[in-house]
Parts: C-alpha cells; sequence; structure tokens
C-alpha cells in the first residue's frame, strides 16, 4: 500500500509543480509602487489558475469549460498590455475578474457543487528594468484558485446516474448534447474490462437524454441503452421525480467459475423496464429526505449452470417479470449520514404470469467523519444489507437468487438510489458467493445478511484553505461578515413574512394618496403655463413621486422577500417628495395651491414617520433582544477595550530589530486584537448589532472562528512567552501581554455567562435554523474540504447465503481488505485487496477491490 | 514605532457562493482588498442574494460598498465588525436612491461618492 501512496503522492505533486509559474523572471520585480513611480510597461496579462496539465489536448478534453469560465475576454480588460503601469489599473484588474467570478458561481452552483470560492491575487513577474531610454517591463499575472477544478476534475469521473445519487440534480450541467466517458476496470471475476458510458440530450416532452453503456472483458459483457427524464416540483412534499424506459443485456460469470474459464458458468440475461423514482425535499431539522422508486421489468435469465436436484424450484433458464418497489430515507446530523431502505419484488413463475416468489431487501447505511484534526477526518462507512426470498410458486430463474461478490448489485440496477440485491464481499470475486461446495455447483441463496465497514483516515492533504491564512485576522473577518449579512438577511426576511410587518403595508395606499394629491396639485399648476424655474421645481417634484411609487411598486411585487423591510424603510425614510413638494410651494405666490403643497407635506411626513415608528416596533418585537438583559453583557464588552487596546499598542510598539519570529507573532497579534476591538458595539448600535457582535466576541463561529477576544488573549499570551525568552528578553512587556490577556479571559468568561442568559429575540432564532446551512458550509469549506487527499484504508466484510438445506453455501464468509484512497475534491478512489479469513473454498484466497464513490460534503 | 513587520498593503479577492439545500436561493459575498499605495487599503464589500424563478436565479438582494481609503481606520472597522443596522439602511436607503437617479453608465458621481464616504460615521 506504500507503493500505492507513493505513486499517487507523486501525481498529485507532478500537478502541481506544473501549476507553478515558470521560474523565468529576468530580474527581482519592484513593488507596485516602484513599478507605477518608475512608469513600467505592462508586457503581457495573464489569468493562471492553479491546476492545469502538462498537455493542451488534456487541459481541452478535462477543463476546456473551466477555462472558459475563468479566461476573462483580453479587450475588455482594465489593464492591457503597452500600457503603462498602475496600481489603480492593476486593481481593476483583478476587480474585473472578480466580478467574472461572481457570475460563473451563480452559474456553476447546482445541487452537485453546492459552495464555490474563488481568490484571486495579482502578481507581478518578468520584470526588466529600465534601461537607455527605454521603460521597464512587467509582466502582471492574476492567480485564480477556485474550486472549480477539483469538481470538474471529480465529474469527468461522474456518471449521470452517479450525479443523481448524490445530489438529486435539478438540471445538467453538461455543456453540449452529446456527452461520452470511456473507462477501463479490472474485477476478479471478469478481468480486465473497458467501455464507456454516454448519454445525449434532447429536447423531447417526456425524455431529456438517450443514455448508452456498455462495458466488455474477455469473455463477459454488460450493455444498457434507455431513455430518461426528470422533473422538479417546486411545491408539495415531493420535489424530484426521474423515470426511464430502456434495456440492459448482460453475460456474466457466476458460482465458482470466472477468470481463467473459458467453460465458466454464466449467467446470461435480456432486461426490459420500466422505471419511476422521486424524493422528497427535505424535511428540517434532520434534513431528512424520503425516496420511493418502482419498476415493472421482464425479460431473461438464461444459465449453463447445471442445477443440482437437491435444489427444488429453480430453474436455469426462464422467463423474468418483476414488479419491484422501495421506500428509503435519508437524513444527517452533523457529519453523520444515515440511509436505510426497504425493497420489495413480486416476481412471476419462469412458465406463467402467475406470481413465483417474493424477494424482500433491506439495506441500511451509516455514514461519519470524526474531524479530530482539520483536514484529517476519520471516515467511518458501515453497510448492512438482509435480503430473503419467498418461494410461492412454480420454479424462479437462477440468476434471481442470491449472488454475493465484490461488485455491488443494485435492486433496481442503473437507478440514482442505491438499495443493494445481494451480500457484498470484497474478497470474494464478483458473483462467485453462491457457489455450494457440498453440491459443487453455483446454487445462490434464498437468504443472505452482509455487514461492511471502512475505515480511512488521511494522511496528506492539501486543503482547500490554505494552512497559512487558515487562522488570519482578514479571513475570520470575512467569514464573520459574511455571516452577519446572511443572518441580517433572513431576519428581515422573518419581518417581511410577520403579520405585524403585513399590517403595516396599507401605509402603500396612504402614500399613494398624497402622491395623487400631489398630481392634483401640479396639474393646476401646469395648467397656468408656468415659468421655467417652475417647470423644473414641478419636474423635480415628478421625479421623486416617481421614485416613491417605483420603490412602493417592488414592495408590492414581493410583499415578504428578503429585501422588503429594506425598501420599506427606504421609502418611509425618503423625503425627496415633500422636499421637492415645498420647495415647489416656496416657489409659488402665497395662495391656496401653496398652502395645499404645504398640507400634503406634511401629511406624507407624518405618514412616513408614523409608519417608520411602527417598524421600529416590529423590529424591537422580532429581531432585538430583550434590553435590560442585553445592557448587562453590553457592560460586560464594554471593560474588554482597555485590556485590547493595550495588547495592540504593545504589540505595534515592539522596538525594530527583534525577531523575524516575534515581528510576525506581533502582526499576529495586532490583526487579533484589532478585529477583536473592532467587535466591541458602540451605545449607539442597534440591540440587533450588539448581539451579533457580542457573539462573534465571545463565542465565535463554531470551530470555524474562535471567539475574538479568546483569540487575541491567546495569541498574547504566545507572544509573551517569545519576547520572555527572546536572546534580549522584554520582560515588562512579556508580563504586561500575560496581564491584559488574563483580564480578557476573565472578562470572557464573565459576559459569556450573562450571555447565556439572554433571550434571543424569534426572528434571530427562526434565522440561525434557517441559515445553518450556510455556516455548516463554511465550516466544511474552512476545517474539512480538500482539493486532494490520500488515505489508507482498512476494510472488513462479513457476508452469510442461506439456500436449501442440503445446498450448504459455506457458511460465514469474512475477508479483511487494506488499500489506498485518493481523494479529489468530491470523489473517492479507492484501490485494495481483501484476504478472505474464513471458508475461502469457493472463493478463493481474496480479490482486488476498486471503488468510485462521490462523498457530498456539503449536503 | 512602527513594528518591524508591518505588513504592506496587497491586493486580493476573495468571493464566496453557497447554494441553499432547497437548491432555490444563492447567497454569493465578496470582498475586495485594493491599495492605493503600500500604506493606504481600500475595501469592497459585495453581497448577493438571489431567488430562482422561472427563468433562473434572479438577484434579490444586492449590496456594493466601496469603503476608504480615506479614513482608513474606520473604513478597517467597518471591515471587522460588518455592515451594521445603521450602514445598511443608509445603503439601502439614500445611497441607493441617490445611484438610481444617475444616468446609466454613469462610473463616477461626486454626490454619490460623498454620500458613500458617509458610510463610515453611520
Amino acid at each position: 500500500m506504500a507503493f500505492l501512496s507513493k505513486r499517487a503522492v507523486a501525481g498529485v505533486f507532478s500537478i502541481a509543480v506544473i501549476a507553478s509559474p515558470a521560474a523565468a523572471a529576468t530580474d527581482v520585480c519592484p513593488g507596485p509602487d516602484q513599478l507605477q513611480a518608475q512608469r513600467y510597461v505592462v508586457s503581457s496579462v495573464q489569468v493562471r489558475t492553479p491546476l492545469v496539465l502538462p498537455s493542451k489536448f488534456l487541459n481541452t478534453v478535462f477543463f476546456s469549460k473551466l477555462n472558459r469560465l475563468l479566461q476573462p475576454d483580453p479587450a475588455a480588460m482594465p489593464i492591457k498590455p503597452a500600457q503603462v503601469f498602475t496600481r489603480l489599473s492593476y486593481f481593476e484588474g483583478m476587480d474585473f475578474i472578480q466580478g467574472l467570478q461572481e457570475a460563473a458561481g451563480s452559474r456553476i452552483l447546482s445541487p452537485s457543487v453546492r459552495v464555490r470560492i474563488a481568490l484571486v491575487l495579482p502578481s507581478v513577474e518578468n520584470c526588466t528594468s529600465p534601461a537607455a531610454g527605454n521603460a521597464g517591463t512587467v509582466d502582471v499575472v492574476y492567480k485564480v484558485y477556485t474550486t472549480d477544478a477539483a469538481y470538474f476534475l471529480g465529474q469527468i469521473f461522474e456518471t449521470r446516474f452517479d450525479r443523481a445519487t448524490r445530489s438529486l440534480s435539478t438540471a445538467s450541467t453538461a455543456d453540449g448534447r452529446f456527452q461520452a466517458k470511456p473507462f477501463l476496470g479490472y474485477n476478479a471475476a471478469r478481468g480486465f474490462l473497458g467501455g464507456a458510458k454516454a448519454s445525449y440530450s434532447l429536447n423531447a416532452p417526456w425524455f431529456d437524454h438517450i443514455n448508452g453503456a456498455i462495458s466488455v472483458a474477455n469473455s463477459s459483457y454488460e450493455g444498457t441503452a434507455s431513455l430518461s427524464g426528470q422533473k422538479e416540483s417546486d411545491s408539495g412534499l415531493w420535489s424530484h421525480f426521474e423515470w426511464s424506459a430502456g434495456y440492459a443485456q448482460s453475460s456474466l460469470p457466476i458460482g465458482s467459475t470466472g477468470l481463467n474459464s473459458t467453460a465458466s458458468a454464466k449467467l446470461d440475461s435480456g432486461t426490459v423496464w420500466l422505471r419511476l423514482f422521486a424524493a422528497s425535499r427535505a424535511i428540517s431539522p434532520a434534513e431528512l429526505i424520503l425516496r420511493f422508486g418502482g419498476a415493472v421489468e421482464g425479460g431473461l435469465r438464461d444459465s449453463n449452470a447445471a442445477i443440482p436436484t437437491a435444489v427444488p424450484d429453480v430453474v436455469s433458464s426462464g422467463r423474468h417479470g418483476a414488479v419491484k418497489g422501495y421506500l428509503g430515507t435519508t437524513f444527517n446530523h452533523g457529519r453523520n449520514a444515515f440511509t436505510a431502505s426497504y425493497g420489495l419484488q413480486a416476481g412471476k413463475r419462469s412458465d406463467s404470469y402467475d406470481l413465483g416468489y417474493i424477494k424482500q431487501l433491506v439495506d441500511v447505511a451509516y455514514r461519519s467523519r470524526w474531524l479530530a484534526t482539520e483536514h484529517r477526518p476519520i471516515r467511518i462507512d458501515a453497510d448492512f444489507g438482509w435480503g430473503h426470498i419467498s418461494q410461492i410458486s412454480g420454479d424462479m430463474p437462477l440468476g434471481e437468487r442470491f449472488f454475493g461478490g465484490n461488485v455491488e448489485q443494485r435492486f433496481i440496477d442503473g437507478d440514482s438510489w442505491r438499495l443493494r440485491s445481494a451480500p457484498f464481499i470484497r474478497g470474494v470475486p464478483q458473483y462467485r458467493l453462491g457457489w455450494s461446495p457440498t453440491l459443487g455447483a453455483a446454487v445462490g441463496g434464498d437468504s443472505f445478511v452482509s455487514a461492511n465497514l471502512t475505515v480511512a483516515r488521511p494522511v496528506w492533504v492539501y486543503p482547500a484553505i490554505p494552512n497559512e491564512i487558515r487562522h488570519d485576522a482578514d479571513l475570520y473577518g470575512g467569514l464573520m461578515s459574511a455571516n452577519i449579512l446572511v443572518l441580517k438577511t433572513s431576519m428581515d426576511e422573518y419581518v417581511a413574512r410577520s403579520a405585524q410587518f403585513q399590517a403595516l403595508l396599507p401605509v402603500l395606499d396612504e402614500i399613494e394618496e398624497q402622491l395623487k394629491d400631489y398630481d392634483r396639485i401640479v396639474a393646476s399648476i401646469e395648467a397656468a403655463n408656468p415659468p421655467d424655474s417652475t417647470k423644473d421645481l414641478i419636474q423635480s417634484l415628478k421625479d421623486a413621486q416617481e421614485g416613491n411609487r417605483d420603490l412602493a411598486g417592488e414592495i408590492r411585487d414581493d410583499p415578504q422577500g428578503p429585501a422588503t423591510r429594506g425598501k420599506l424603510r427606504r421609502l418611509l425614510s425618503d423625503s425627496s417628495a415633500t422636499d421637492a413638494g415645498n420647495a415647489l410651494a416656496d416657489a409659488l405666490p402665497s395662495g391656496p395651491q401653496q398652502d395645499d403643497l404645504r398640507t400634503i407635506g406634511a401629511r406624507l411626513a407624518q405618514i412616513q414617520a408614523d409608519a417608520a415608528t411602527k417598524l421600529d416596533q416590529v423590529d424591537a418585537a422580532l429581531v432585538f433582544a430583550p434590553a435590560p438583559a442585553l445592557k448587562t453583557v453590553f457592560d460586560d464588552v464594554q471593560a474588554l477595550e482597555a485590556p485590547l487596546s493595550a495588547i495592540l499598542n504593545i504589540a505595534d510598539n515592539l522596538p525594530d530589530g527583534v525577531s523575524e519570529q516575534i515581528a510576525q507573532e506581533a502582526s499576529q497579534v495586532k490583526a487579533a486584537a484589532r478585529l477583536a476591538h473592532n467587535k466591541i458595539p458602540s451605545p449607539t448600535d442597534t440591540p440587533r448589532d450588539k448581539l451579533l457582535m457580542i457573539d462573534d466576541l465571545i463565542t465565535g463561529f463554531g470551530k470555524t472562528v474562535p471567539a475574538l477576544a479568546e483569540d487575541a488573549a491567546l495569541k498574547a499570551e504566545v507572544l509573551a512567552k517569545l519576547l520572555e525568552t527572546s536572546p534580549a528578553p522584554m520582560t515588562a512587556e512579556a508580563k504586561a501581554l500575560q496581564t491584559h490577556a488574563q483580564t480578557i479571559e476573565t472578562g470572557i468568561r464573565h459576559a459569556a455567562q450573562h450571555l447565556a442568559l439572554v433571550q434571543r429575540p424569534p426572528g434571530e432564532r427562526w434565522s440561525r435554523r434557517e441559515t445553518a446551512y450556510f455556516r455548516n458550509t463554511i465550516d466544511v469549506l474552512v476545517r474539512e474540504f480538500n482539493v486532494a487527499a490520500v488515505s489508507p484504508v482498512v476494510t472488513f466484510d462479513a457476508a452469510r447465503l442461506w439456500a436449501n438445506p442440503a445446498a450448504e453455501l459455506g457458511g460465514v464468509h469474512t475477508s479483511m481488505g487494506f488499500g489506498g484512497r485518493l481523494s479529489l475534491a468530491s470523489a473517492d478512489f479507492t484501490l485494495g485487496y481483501a484476504w478472505n479469513l474464513t471458508n475461502t473454498s469457493g472463493t478463493g484466497r481474496g480479490a482486488l477491490f476498486f471503488s468510485l464513490d462521490i462523498v457530498d460534503l456539503f449536503r | 514605532m512602527a513594528n518591524a513587520a508591518a505588513k504592506k498593503c496587497k491586493e486580493f479577492s476573495v468571493t464566496l457562493a453557497v447554494l441553499a439545500p432547497d437548491n432555490k436561493r444563492q447567497i454569493s459575498f465578496a470582498m475586495e482588498r485594493g491599495c492605493i499605495d503600500d500604506n493606504t487599503p481600500f475595501f469592497i464589500l459585495i453581497f448577493v442574494l438571489r431567488d430562482k424563478t422561472a427563468d433562473g436565479f434572479q438577484d434579490r438582494v444586492k449590496l456594493k460598498v466601496t469603503v476608504g481609503p480615506q479614513d482608513n481606520d474606520k473604513a478597517q472597522k467597518l471591515m471587522d465588525a460588518g455592515l451594521k443596522d445603521t450602514q445598511l439602511d443608509f445603503l439601502q436607503g439614500p445611497v441607493t436612491s441617490a445611484a438610481k437617479k444617475l444616468p446609466p453608465g454613469t462610473t463616477t458621481d461626486k454626490i454619490t461618492e460623498k454620500k458613500v464616504a458617509q458610510l463610515l460615521t453611520k
């Protein structure tokens, strides 16, 4: 396995090395300030991505879409070759690319890409110094780091069916109408195999894709062709439907044959099917999703295996017909995911359409990621399966009995929901579990149980968020700012949906009444053909009215939207109509028109002020914490200001000449203390702001961002130790830092006790529930998500088949395996070997296993 | 005395986009740091909330605010503390109203810029 790991790591490193910019700088580049001052000329503008392949062809094949998304139109870039370098154009280039990234994010996000991050870092390279009247030149390079490449790489190996399995994709992300994905593989029963999966998108009303897949080995093959469609529902319990019709044909070895036997016993199958699958929308709080599916299928099951007479009611060849149905559920709790399914199949007799047998299946799976160390989660996958066939009448085809092995068999083959229909054991080649040593024949079982355990932990990782910025104050500040905006927007939506807020909306009609009154007066003034100066004032009033009406119209169009509260507040604080009306009144001679305009203005201002007061009351009831409890904790955090300022001051005023390590630590302390200091609310902040800022300061953002005050104190203590132990100890500064850090820690404990007593307003409670996915996503992205990782894998499997008492199938089979896993974003490639620990008779010593799993960390 | 390791201003931009579990809402947040010179940063915050409609995802809330380079401490404070309610109301109120009155294609407007600068005092 060490061999595997080394090779895998080498592969990833080769990508990283290729990705590094060529070291072709002719001179060391001065900083941007100097480049601007010395009027360097831009020789080229490049956009680079961290993941590229050494072949243009491979890049085109794998990343053409990605490159299209990342490469800006050179003509549209604010910074161009031959221009004199300026810091402003250097920034504008980055801003332009950021805009493209923002737009790309909107398009790329989909159920299979739930989160996307893009980092743009501009740099200058390949400078040539100015000489003899020639300007210096510089290459401007924008490095764009996104999570896209990893996702695109993962999707290369994903089939249409896989995608739906993990994501319930609402739309194909494919650009083209035709997609084909070739593959090579190996399994112990079939040997080396190759094939392809392809799909072609249609515009037909019921079916949107033609799908095909084929795999061929030395003496076996499998192939399918189907038409499929899907539909999303925006309302009701069920959100996603898929259906398909198709045909599958296969010829596969069964029993103790295969591989090196040209005279192997084979199972030939041909099946026509009609299938339906549906999934519910996520039901909070555990994001529980219900699924059901069904199929009607018919065809042939033909085998050349001889059926011993000791196994009655089974024929080697016969017609197959069945109705299948299943129910399943999946739900998540933190980093734990559970799935459970039950399947029922009613099969016909091989010689008539009468009911011949009933097959029942249970499949339970548990997936856990234990994140003791960031980016190195211990992954535990556990599966349990059970199956039973009740013979009702007549004979059933051999191919419908249970045969196990190291290739997963699904109840409804090709379905987007996994329900295993046979025992899975990695040490036994495909279909080989089912051989009866006592009968010397492949007879399959009529009952089974199987259990599987897979444990893996990364030993090498390439995190999506580089370690050097993981604990950067700017990152902390940005994440918290984003979280606050998400929470506030959600709270605004809660307010807008409330009955109290909706009761305010008649104010729109009251405002409109006043605007109409303005219209009436303005019409009478215009009728008298006023001077141009008055006409200008009239136009100002009309513009203000139009602005008010537009805003009122937006509110009416979306009365419960996340921006509606803000729009109403904007309308209520907009005095432009009143101001313009009064200005017009001032320009008119004394008289009824002037009086009317002023009266309307006063009424309008009063209506706005009254409604604004009511809106404040709605805010106070729904999104503001109770004042007395908030005041106590507010006072607590005010006490942190002095020690944080002191720490900031010490870190900012260390003498020149301190070691690089101390200087770097001081820089971090300064940034952390500044961030914490700026999170201390002021008395004029709203109760909502106070509480959110105190949360950041005292509680932090889960494990993603620590409590900011505590972070500053801990970093100050680290700096204090460095100062104490430096060659020229700075004892006074160290002691002061320790004292202030302790004061902060004591203050945090007090504040935390009082903060726990603050009753959270209903709007905040609702918003925290509604937006938990955002914080969970950030947590996974920052603490767990890897662009690439390599893990050793340990597996253990146990399986048992039962058949007719005369057909002993070897009792309990167990296997243990070791292997390696290469993870590329969401795709896990696992390769290993499993040894059979018991009952090797008929199953061999062990088998190579390989799997490709799509793991959606962000679901 | 200035710290020996005082960092020079460096430009960077980070954009984060998240799709809600119901697949009907996107949240995008971006933060950019620009530099007038090595010692004078300014910041841009961009927040977009999109909802799915029959025509695809449409913007429902969009905020773009530039803070700094004047009054650097206050700009840094805004970046650290996040947009406060008074700042959000001001941004969505007078600033948006002023910006909406500008003719299409306007890239600079002193009155609007002055209003945005007032954000730091809110």
